[in-house]
């Protein structure tokens, strides 16, 4: 019925642990992670409500494509497919400094050690950095 | 320890209950968590044998239905904070059967733990000790027990010796604070507060801060939304809130990522409370917190003056 299910803070590159809190399969609550070795059983006012972004109505669930002042729901291919046609239009009529990415505390080490070999290598600019130093 | 696990299988096997709300030692790391214990595996893995720094009394309130039947296996201060919301009408102790679990003096390396004069759980329904044996303390305890056929002794209270030196380390703990002036006594609290990151913890991992509206939160305006420290409110409000209800748990202080003493100040208000309505957290369903039952007249009749 209730289950809590260790895992590692989304919202910043600390990586504090923390418990969810799993009610009849729905998140309902945030715990912090008692002995985990970075967080050592303490969170941030971020880490306590980790879990509200998680069913809340307004969280976006599909890619959206900005069209005639709107927004409009589109596939991941497609979102994808528009986001490398913009970028190689931009790099052949700019060059490809005219282009920079930012990338995120977010995600897994790998996932950046592949966004900036994506820029580095396929895009040729040095014009990478992250969230956490904004 | 056997004998406690024992129990809570027999509880789910019989289905006295869902689930027994217990901390459980993770096999990976060793770290204590909280579980809502449905299986024998999980009976196996209870651990009692280090402080838990979250409170398994606010999670039955928060997070288990009021028709609900389940089990809770706590440390003393765990159940105190289980009598004290049951007061405040949010939980239902019929449905909740409580074990608790004697602690060890100064069995915790915590200052809250410590000043703890409360070893025994004696408002539990059944009570384990650190000698190994179980009494069963109430009228839900003894059907309990007899359904185990478990051998239970005598009812026993945290002995007067283990509370006399509670008493002095708590002096101890004091002492420093008591030589100060006031003024220098604020001060040395407001530094403290000007630490605070306002991440709410204390306040989130409180059992006796119940409140589903709560003042503190931005809309209220005691706390202005954005910016670091709070106003130095955010913790007198807490304070008065909860001090006269205060089971010196120390969830507080083991969850302030900035290292705020706040137990001690907690602690310390609600001993001089305790002293003067005779009130003690935690320890009697009936006797009702007192800030919150307390007329001016008895405020004048106990000699309090009000400016």
């Amino acid at each position: 019925m209730i289950r809590f299910v260790p895992t590692i803070c989304p919202y910043c590159g600390v990586g504090c642990g923390l418990l969810l809190v799993v009610k009849d399969g729905r998140v309902v609550d945030t715990q912090p992670m008692a002995g985990h070795p970075v967080s050592e059983g303490k969170l941030c006012i971020k880490g306590w409500n980790a879990h509200q972004f998680i069913h809340h109505p307004e969280r976006l669930t599909r890619p959206l494509i900005r069209e005639n002042g709107g927004f409009r729901e589109s596939s991941w291919e497609e979102a994808i497919g528009l986001v490398a046609k913009r970028l190689e239009e931009t790099k052949g009529k700019s060059g490809p400094d005219s282009i920079a990415f930012l990338s995120s505390a977010r995600c897994t080490n790998e996932e950046n050690y592949l966004l900036q070999k994506l820029v580095r290598a396929v895009i040729g600019t040095n014009n990478i950095d992250h969230c956490a130093r904004l | 320890m056997e004998e406690l696990r024992h129990l809570v299988k027999e509880m789910l096997k019989k289905g006295i209950v869902q689930g027994v709300l217990a901390p459980v030692r993770e096999s990976g790391n060793g770290n204590v968590s909280p579980c809502f214990v449905t299986t024998e595996r999980d009976a196996d893995r209870i651990a009692l044998d280090s402080y838990y720094p979250f409170s398994l009394a606010k999670l039955v309130s928060k997070q288990v239905g009021k028709d609900t039947k389940v089990g809770m296996v706590g440390t003393t201060c765990d159940v105190q904070a289980l009598i004290e919301l049951a007061k405040r009408e949010q939980v239902v102790l019929d449905k909740v059967l409580v074990i608790g679990v004697e602690c060890e003096e100064e069995g915790f390396p915590y200052p809250w733990c410590r000043r703890c004069e409360h070893l025994v759980p004696s408002m539990a329904d059944v009570a384990f000790y650190q000698d190994g044996t179980v009494s069963a303390n109430t009228e839900k305890g003894k059907e309990l027990l007899s359904l185990m056929n478990a051998s239970a002794r005598e009812k026993r209270e945290t002995p007067p010796e283990a509370k006399e030196r509670a008493l002095q380390r708590q002096e101890e703990d004091w002492a420093k604070l008591a030589r100060l002036e006031p003024k220098e006594r604020l001060d040395y609290w407001l530094s403290y507060f000007d630490r605070c990151i306002k991440c709410y913890g204390c306040r989130n991992s409180c059992p006796i801060c119940f409140c589903k509206d709560c003042y503190l939160e931005p809309h209220k305006l005691i706390v202005k939304p954005g910016g670091n420290p709070p106003d130095k409110m955010f913790h007198l409000v807490r304070l008065m809130h909860v001090g006269d209800s205060c089971v010196n748990c120390g969830r507080c202080e083991a969850s302030c990522p900035m290292s705020i003493p706040i137990s001690r100040l907690y602690h310390a208000l609600n001993k001089e409370l305790s002293a003067l309505f005779g009130y003690e957290p935690g320890l009697d369903l009936s006797s009702l917190p007192p800030l919150g039952m307390i007329t001016e007249e008895d405020m004048k009749n106990l000699g309090v003056e009000l400016d």
